[in-house]
């Protein structure tokens, strides 16, 4: 899980970049992933479609592995991963 | 995929210097525009960086991060902790055409660039405003090498006109597409 590093700065509270937590091997009904749900939150709150689809589409890859997040100030900043750790299979549903 | 700088090993004063927007990282914000009429537009930084600027535009840039806007670190900015690592954090220059560098200074920093690398605002979207920038660091600091990236092929061809400037200065550009 990403974790609030307390050195941020100007105030902002920012976290590490991390991947979804089913890529870490250790994928739990009962650990969550509030990534997932920050963004999954800003969706449903989204004034316009192209920023909800957007947050979608940012959502769809965390959930594959193929990008990192960190927040920044309540900006999600995401970087792609090369190497998806988890290969999805096609017929298994990208989110819960 | 990202070209990497090119090494110099013999250069000893190296300036390297990075666009921000669109070649560090992307936002799918807006940047707004108050134009001199009082009429407003908005534009995203691609279109920003196209934008002949107006006398009497004021920008607001506030839309770009915050609240429903998605930031992406592009490979450029790898390349551009290789540079930091391999020259020194005080030979890298963040070279931006907005008016303010709060806003990438904060973004950086949140990203752990060290508080010595400088980001300069232009404040214009001139490309001679980033070549005049550039000459005088060099003609002050005497710079044996300049590595230049930037998403728009006019600031990259402006820059590629100091060579005929400066010929003891070995030049590299790199017009950065990571579209």
């Amino acid at each position: 899980m990403p974790e609030r590093d307390d050195s941020s700065i100007d105030g902002m509270p920012k976290t590490a970049f991390a991947l979804h937590v089913s890529c870490s091997g250790q994928a739990s009904k009962a650990v969550v992933d509030f990534t997932e749900r920050k963004l999954v939150h800003a969706a449903k709150r989204a004034t316009s479609n192209k920023v909800r689809n957007n947050i979608m589409t940012l959502l769809r890859s965390y959930c594959n592995g193929l990008v990192a997040i960190a927040w920044t100030g309540g900006t999600p900043v995401f970087h792609r991963v090369e190497k998806p750790k988890r290969k999805q299979s096609m017929l298994e549903p990208d989110c819960k | 995929m990202a070209r990497g700088i090119t090494q110099q090993k013999q250069s000893t004063n190296p300036l390297v210097v990075f666009d921000f927007d669109d070649t560090l990282v992307r936002s799918d914000g807006l940047i707004r525009v108050v134009h001199h009429d009082g009429a407003e537009s908005v534009m995203t930084t691609s279109k920003f960086a196209r934008y002949v600027q107006k006398s009497g535009d004021v920008f607001d840039y506030s839309m770009l991060a915050g609240e429903n806007t998605i930031v992406e670190v592009l490979p450029h900015f790898s390349v551009m902790l290789d540079a930091i690592a391999m020259f020194g954090p005080r030979a890298v220059f963040v070279l931006t055409a907005r008016h303010n560098p709060h806003g990438p200074r904060r973004m950086l920093t949140s990203l752990n660039v060290p508080r010595c690398v400088r980001v300069i605002a232009t404040g214009s979207t001139d490309p001679q405003s980033k070549v005049s920038w550039i000459r005088t660091k060099v003609a002050r600091d005497g710079h044996d090498h300049i590595e230049f990236f930037d998403d728009n092929r006019m600031n990259v061809s402006a820059v590629e006109d100091l060579a005929a400037e400066f010929p003891d200065v070995r030049l590299s550009t790199q017009w950065v597409n990571d579209a």
